[in-house]
């Protein structure tokens, strides 16, 4: 059982980390192969991760809701929130709009363009169409004794006009049934999103929720950041000695030089384009900050990640970093 | 004079939020037009990349991105798919964010009807797939085992505009509109560096100095910083979008950051100096 728990998964840790290694940087069939097929494997590893991710997420609030710890309310609302996302999810098959495109609305067809005789698009047919089902088709094969081609209907046709200035003026929706007779002529909404696609249905409750609900609330949390920045930049951002001072120089600068309307004013209303002889415009001055001093920072910690990512990988690798494999027996 | 510093160091921070939100709303409300945008060298390089492409050319464009970074990326997004559109490249859509797939397909498919662009003809939305550098190096190696079908349940190697679209090195350009990871760096680490594609890239304000590096070393064809960087790719496309709309509120919300900051020093130096004359 040893075996099983601590030696096994180093060794397959060991002879995947040192077969992914090689197949990078000795490019065969062999090794592509390799790298595509653990990509597949990756991807259903990760979706499995994600359960233990929900499980990992739901235990900790659970445990919070369980002892009426402070705040547990919003804890509860995870669950709430868990189950009517997911249960819209699986309802609309994870479907923002009621796409019916392959089962009720068809297939779309290539469209039919109208022009004027200097080439301007006038209208545009855009129609669907939908086989037969096998069970029509299997009685055809009975009576005629020979395989037909699959028999299609026309089920939806959107046509779409146009102003000679490529504006949309008109867009009229057709619906028919399988014998050719017309269910439903109206005219769309050109207004409205999705309006000039065909095979377009109305938001499922998942769409509805991502739209209404999810959407807002995450802009809303981003945007909160700007205003907490605006209160802490004035309470916090102090020139207390020399170092603090020149950060504080040179996030002015930035701020202040990435607003378009600086360079006007340094440039035009200043009259500043150069300084003996260098050009010297509100964007080269940030540019230089952005390109020089800030790339090499960036640069010497990018190294310092990429070294310590390398020799922890190798420790994993080698089965001196053990911590994944968890405590216990 | 000393007392009204007082009061500034001691200013209740929901003063604050009232005003920077007068501010930013403003302008929105009624646009300013201020002047002098201008694209910055990165957003040049991006737009002069995607001009120089030629017509049935290949574009990838990866939405990385989910609602909170949307106001920041959107406008970039709906630019490049314009640009692209009006180039009649040929676009293929995707997204390592999961939370930015309908994001992708409302952009793309609002684009798409916009440019008259015909689905699996003239572009194709792959959608999105767990596992976000599996997914790169496994289109890297092929897109029809890593995408076998598109959002509309199509499978991707019968769809005719992926029908010499194999691999991620079939692409003309690969772009990568991206607020974090997995993004930009990912798309050059695990795709461009081994599989060698062309790559550009569109960021949030946060995230565009680390991505500097990449423009700078040539690893990327161009980089299309936040909002402002809309803005410019908006200007050399000429067609204002939400991007210039936005970058008046953006420039107004700077100038004030930088006035706050001043002041706030400003009363912080003169209230400790009187009050070093004090104990004195």
């Amino acid at each position: 059982m040893i075996f099983l728990k601590r030696q096994f998964p180093l060794l397959i840790c060991f002879a995947i980390g040192v077969a992914m290694a090689l197949q990078y940087y000795v490019p065969t069939t062999l090794g592509q192969k390799l790298a595509s097929q653990t990509s597949d494997w990756y991807i259903i590893i990760t979706i499995f991760a994600s359960f233990l991710g929900f499980g990992s997420v739901a235990s900790v609030h659970w445990r919070k809701v369980n002892a009426r710890r402070p705040g547990w309310g919003y804890s509860a609302l995870v669950f709430v929130g868990i189950v009517l996302m997911l249960g819209a999810g699986i309802i609309s098959e994870g479907k923002p709009t009621t796409e019916r495109a392959h089962d009720e609305q068809g297939t779309e067809l290539p469209p039919v363009d109208e022009r004027d005789a200097s080439g301007v698009l006038l209208k545009r047919t855009i129609a669907t169409e939908r086989i037969i089902p096998d069970l029509v088709s299997k009685e055809i094969v009975e009576e005629t004794a020979a395989p037909p081609p699959p028999k299609t209907f026309k089920v939806l046709e959107l046509v779409i006009e146009y102003a000679p200035d490529g504006r949309v003026t008109k867009a009229t929706e057709t619906k028919y049934s399988r014998s050719g007779a017309v269910l439903l002529k109206r005219d769309r909404d050109i207004s409205k999103e999705g309006a000039l696609l065909p095979l377009e249905g109305e938001p499922t409750s998942f769409g509805w929720m991502y739209q209404n609900m999810l959407n807002p609330l995450q802009s809303t949390m981003f945007a909160m950041l700007g205003f907490y920045i605006a209160s802490a930049a004035f309470r916090s951002f102090r020139a207390k000695s020399f170092h603090s001072g020149l950060l504080l120089v040179t996030a002015l600068v930035v701020l202040i030089g990435n607003v378009p309307f600086t360079n006007h004013i340094w440039s035009e209303w200043f009259g500043i384009h150069h300084l003996r002889g260098v050009r010297l415009e509100m964007p080269d001055i940030v540019g230089w900050l952005m390109n020089t001093p800030n790339t090499a920072a960036r640069r010497g910690v990018g190294f310092g990640v990429a070294l310590g990512i390398i020799a922890t990988s190798l420790k994993i690798i080698f089965g001196i970093e053990r911590a994944y494999l968890g405590g216990g027996d | 004079m000393d007392a009204f510093f007082r009061r500034i160091v001691a200013l209740d921070r929901r003063w604050i939020f009232l005003v920077l939100l007068v501010t930013l709303f403003a302008p929105i409300a009624c646009p300013l037009n201020l002047s002098g945008l201008k694209a910055s060298p990165g957003v040049s390089a991006m737009y002069n990349h995607v001009e120089g492409m030629k017509e049935g050319q290949t574009i990838l464009v990866s939405f990385d991105f989910d609602p909170a970074s949307a106001p920041e990326l959107e406008p970039m997004a709906i630019g490049i798919m314009r640009h692209a559109f009006r180039k009649k490249l040929k676009v293929v859509a995707m997204g390592l964010w999961v939370t930015g797939l309908t994001l992708e397909k409302k952009i793309v498919e609002e684009a798409a009807a916009e440019a008259k662009a015909v689905y699996g003809v003239d572009y194709v939305n792959l959608g999105w797939k767990p596992g976000s550098v599996a997914v790169i190096t496994g289109m890297g190696e092929d897109i029809y085992s890593t995408f076998p079908t598109d959002t509309k349940g199509s499978a991707v190697g019968t769809i005719p505009l992926m029908k010499d679209l194999r691999r991620l090195k079939d692409f003309d350009l690969v772009v990568s509109i991206a607020a974090g990871t997995p993004g930009i760096d990912t798309w050059i680490a695990y795709g461009a560096d081994k599989y060698k594609f062309k790559i550009g890239g569109g960021t949030t304000a946060v995230q565009s100095p680390a991505m500097a590096v990449y423009l700078q070393a040539g690893q990327l064809v161009g980089l299309i910083p936040a909002m402002r960087g809309a803005a410019e790719y908006e200007f050399l496309l000429d067609r204002p979008g939400t991007g210039t709309k936005g970058v008046d509120a953006i420039s107004l919300g700077h100038y004030l950051i930088v006035a706050l900051i001043l002041l706030g020093n400003l009363a912080w130096f003169v209230t400790r100096r009187n009050a070093a004359g004090v104990k004195a």
